[in-house]
């Protein structure tokens, strides 16, 4: 079956389609001269051998007449979006584009846009996608993604860098990014030390369109005038600089210690837990886990050492997730930590409300972890225990949940204020919902905090 | 004061305009902004353009301007 992606269409050098489970790429005339040019200069093989871009290759294939020819790609194993990606994340993806860029610049080729969907993640690698937005460079010409590299790299990263503030949310509502505009209107005179938040936020957005009267500017204007090719080098150098150096505004050292200490805590409980992982992991052997929930993703870490092939972690604590990120990155273990909210997933949205797709239709993965999860939804979000079993299920037939008793002290804590009105909230109606619904392999009781782990497989209540 | 409303016109002043080759609008401000990166040529102009807007606002009288449509 061949079906057009629907997120590729902006760019009218080639569309993408889906064939029988493969990634196929039309090429028009004049993209297939750059894309030889990709191709014969070195440059496509410099970058794929350095794991910097996925590859592409000639394939014979009659998808469409105007198509010059076809190219194929390698199958991504997760496709996540910008408002998905914790700080770290976005900014490991920030400095793969402009170090794409400076290569591409030293083979006399240039990037047409600066998209951060262009980027996606084996793990926590970032890897370039697009194989067309490679053009020959030609000599003075002005960097056409600038205010795009702006809106979807550089100011969703000073928004957390300056006012402590994630990007996810705003991101998540303005698909093409955070306009430079807007930003600017938040700086306090105080930022206005900095030259580069000066150069590339206050006065570009100076220079740019405001709510004011107009000024008009045509090609015949900019004339002849040229960027040279040695200031847009040292442009996209500073800037990688500088954003190298960016740190989330709200990470101080003592919390970003006490997370590590955390993490490299390992009580009697946490053991089992990873021991219940690891013996469902050798079992299953799941290609694609999604661990709900993921925290600084150590129970994914158990999963993938016992035999799970990915794993793809949500949480909702930035700093839990650019913690997971960071571990994930130096150990490079098969683990991509995204944050996400179950209560409220990525919806599917943008052009046709199909360009970029919601959490579901990237699923079902082969197995779930939903640790520290349940309680979680349910008594924050008011969420029925049956309707998260069903999340759950319809997440990955297979998986290890764990339901914590109201005695819990972190049920306690959340129950302080306010009344508890959560009278079916019981181990037993939790049990008795899930086998309705799927079979319970195995489970055991955590000591001594109460807390359950459940084993749970759908398919053979099904078959 | 005059110098302040000068800086006010400056900051205020949206700019249309697309000298893309590509499908992507690279928006004015990031070329005004490459145009100023550089060198003093490039600056020059971007100050000519907005030299040019300022002596057209005090040549129109208030009454007479226009809100750019676009």
């Amino acid at each position: 079956m061949i079906e057009a992606d629907p997120g590729s269409f902006r760019d009218v050098a080639g569309t993408v389609f889906h064939v029988d489970g493969r990634i196929l790429r039309t090429v028009g005339k004049a993209a297939a001269e750059d894309f030889d040019f990709l191709h014969d200069c070195g440059l496509l093989d410099e970058l794929v051998a350095a794991g910097r871009m996925v590859d592409a290759w000639k394939v014979d294939a009659d998808i469409r007449q105007d198509a010059h020819y076809v190219l194929e790609h390698p199958r991504l194993p997760f496709i996540s979006y910008p408002y998905e990606w914790c700080f770290t994340a976005l900014k490991s993806a920030a400095l793969l584009h402009l170090d794409v860029h400076l290569s591409a610049l030293d083979k006399g080729m240039t990037l047409s846009d600066a998209s951060a969907y262009n980027v996606q993640f084996i793990g926590s690698r970032p890897i370039f996608i697009d194989a067309l937005s490679f053009r020959r460079y030609r000599q003075g010409e002005f960097w056409l993604g600038y205010r795009q590299f702006c809106r979807q790299f550089l100011n969703p990263l000073l928004l957390r860098s300056l006012f402590a503030i994630p990007h996810n949310d705003w991101f998540r509502g303005s698909l093409e990014g955070i306009p430079t505009e807007e930003l600017r209107r938040m700086l306090s005179p105080r930022h206005f030390f900095s030259g580069n938040i000066l150069t590339h936020v206050v006065l570009q957005a100076a220079l740019g369109p405001s709510d004011g009267g107009g000024l008009e500017i045509s090609r015949q204007d900019i004339g002849n005038r040229t960027f040279p090719l040695s200031a847009l080098r040292r442009m996209l150098r500073k800037l990688r600089t500088w954003i190298s150096g960016l740190k989330p505004g709200d990470r101080s050292g003592t919390q970003w210690r006490e997370y590590e200490t955390f993490k490299s805590y390992s009580d009697a409980e946490t053991g089992a837990k990873k021991a219940f992982v690891a013996e469902f992991c050798e079992a299953v052997r799941p290609a694609m886990l999604w661990d709900m929930g993921c925290n600084t993703g150590e129970f994914s870490k158990a999963a993938l050492d016992s035999g799970a092939g990915r794993a793809v972690g949500w949480d909702m604590d930035q700093n839990a997730l650019d913690i997971a990120f960071t571990a994930a990155d130096q150990s490079g273990i098969a683990f991509t930590p995204l944050f996400g909210n179950a209560a409220n997933p990525s919806p599917a949205q943008g052009w046709n409300q199909a360009e970029r797709m919601g959490w579901f239709e990237r699923g079902p993965a082969e197995a779930v972890l939903a640790l520290a999860f349940v309680h979680h939804l349910a008594i924050t979000h008011n969420a029925p225990l049956n309707g998260i079993i069903g999340l759950l299920i319809s997440i990955a037939p297979t998986g290890v949940i764990e339901f914590a008793p109201k005695s819990d002290p972190q049920i306690q804590r959340m129950l302080q204020l306010r009344d508890d009105i959560f009278n079916d909230y019981a181990m037993e109606n939790f049990s008795e919902a899930l086998s309705r619904r799927a079979r319970i392999i195995k489970s055991g009781t955590l000591e001594p905090s109460g807390r359950k782990l459940i084993w749970f497989d759908a398919r053979e209540a099904s078959s | 004061m005059r110098i302040i409303l000068f800086a006010a016109i400056f900051v205020m002043a949206p700019a249309p305009g697309d000298p893309a080759h590509a499908y992507l609008d690279p928006g004015t401000g990031s070329i005004l902004l490459q145009m100023i990166l550089g060198g003093a040529a490039g600056a020059a102009v971007v100050l000519k353009l907005y030299w040019r807007r300022i002596i057209s606002f005090f040549k129109s009288a208030p009454g007479k301007r226009q809100k750019p449509d676009d």
